[in-house]
């Protein structure tokens, strides 16, 4: 009950917070509207919020390190992309394409997606599927299979994962 | 004069990567390679436009809003691309195991 | 002289759509069709915020957000077909 009640006013404020910045006004009758249609939009997705169970990221903590790791995130987006664009403007087109296991998993469903997103925007990888014994990632080259273990995403994603 | 450089640069960097990410789109082989050259791409260049459009317009209700779409693009992005790939994963699966 | 710049990224982005058209047009398969509508959507979405600065109406940066929202719905939508066959 308590953990219910932790996740609607969490979401409350997310929502509603949106709103406002929709409306891009703030009067009496807006603030009831959206309080009114937010409520509703809560309680047509119940079962898609995320709760305590599902996710860390509840307290004030995890949210400092999910900011540092979103500037992580940022340099390794900047070093994959200018890897593509190497292998792309290259006239020999130099791509070995194969099929990694990874035999990596977590508990919590949203790091599952956090780590399945970071693995797809790091250098030359790409999540397939994900099952109960791991991640399947397709890699463009050797060395970016490679470079999967013991990454520095992995460090992040297992210390957001840590009580 | 500094903002413009700022604005030229980043719309600059984000006209290479799309460029990069289209050509890649025509070039590449299969679906999975194509697949890692337009994910990428597309979602630091559309992040560096929107940027250079929350830039010129300075401290406005359309700078918080392109924000908000490069935080939403930035997630739906590689989650489409994974879901895409699984589909392809499992389809040709099907059709091996059909045969 | 930032309009003019402007101009010239949303004729490039144009330009750069036609020929992702060309790959869901050849794609062997349907997933290679499926990126290729996937990367075009991401771009209208980008061009339509700079339409709004273009034309000086504020709200198409709305339209902007939804429409980013619609293609990622439509690219879960088509994937999940090709996946199952059926879409519920």
């Amino acid at each position: 009950m308590k953990n219910r009640i932790k996740t609607y006013s969490y979401y409350f404020v997310l929502l509603f917070l949106f709103w406002i910045i929709l409306s891009q006004q703030f009067t009496l009758e807006i603030a009831l509207i959206g309080a009114g249609a937010v409520g509703l939009i809560m309680l047509y997705s119940k079962s898609l919020l995320f709760s305590p169970e599902e996710t860390t990221l509840f307290s004030p903590g995890k949210i400092v390190l999910f900011v540092k790791f979103i500037f992580v995130m940022l340099i390794e987006i900047l070093k994959s992309n200018w890897q593509v664009a190497k292998i792309v403007l290259s006239p020999s087109l130099p791509i070995s394409p194969s099929f990694v296991k990874v035999k990596k998993t977590f508990e919590k469903d949203f790091d599952k997606v956090i780590f399945g997103n970071s693995v797809t925007l790091t250098p030359g990888t790409l999540t397939v599927d994900i099952d109960e014994e791991g991640f399947l990632v397709h890699a463009l080259t050797k060395e970016a299979a490679e470079g999967l273990e013991g990454s520095i995403i992995e460090e992040f994603v297992r210390k957001l994962e840590a009580e | 004069m500094i903002v413009n450089a700022i604005i030229l640069i980043l719309i600059g960097s984000s006209a290479f990567f799309f460029g990069v990410g289209t050509l890649g789109l025509i070039r590449m082989p299969d679906t999975y390679t194509r697949m890692h050259a337009s994910t990428k791409c597309d979602t630091l260049g559309a992040g560096l436009a929107l940027l250079a459009l929350a830039v010129y317009s300075g401290f406005s209700i359309i700078s918080v809003k392109s924000i908000i779409v490069i935080a939403f693009i930035w997630i739906t992005n590689p989650t489409a691309a994974h879901i895409i790939a699984k589909a392809k994963y499992h389809s040709e699966k099907k059709e091996e195991l059909q045969k | 002289m930032m309009e003019t710049v402007f101009l010239g990224f949303i004729i490039f982005l144009g330009v750069t759509m036609f020929v992702c058209l060309y790959r869901a047009y050849a794609g062997p398969t349907a997933a290679d069709r499926v990126v290729a509508i996937d990367v075009i959507s991401t771009k209208i979405a980008v061009l339509i915020a700079f339409l709004a600065i273009q034309t000086g109406q504020e709200s198409f940066i709305d339209v902007a957000l939804v429409y980013a929202m619609m293609g990622f719905i439509a690219t879960i939508a088509v994937s999940k077909y090709l996946e199952k066959g059926k879409l519920y």
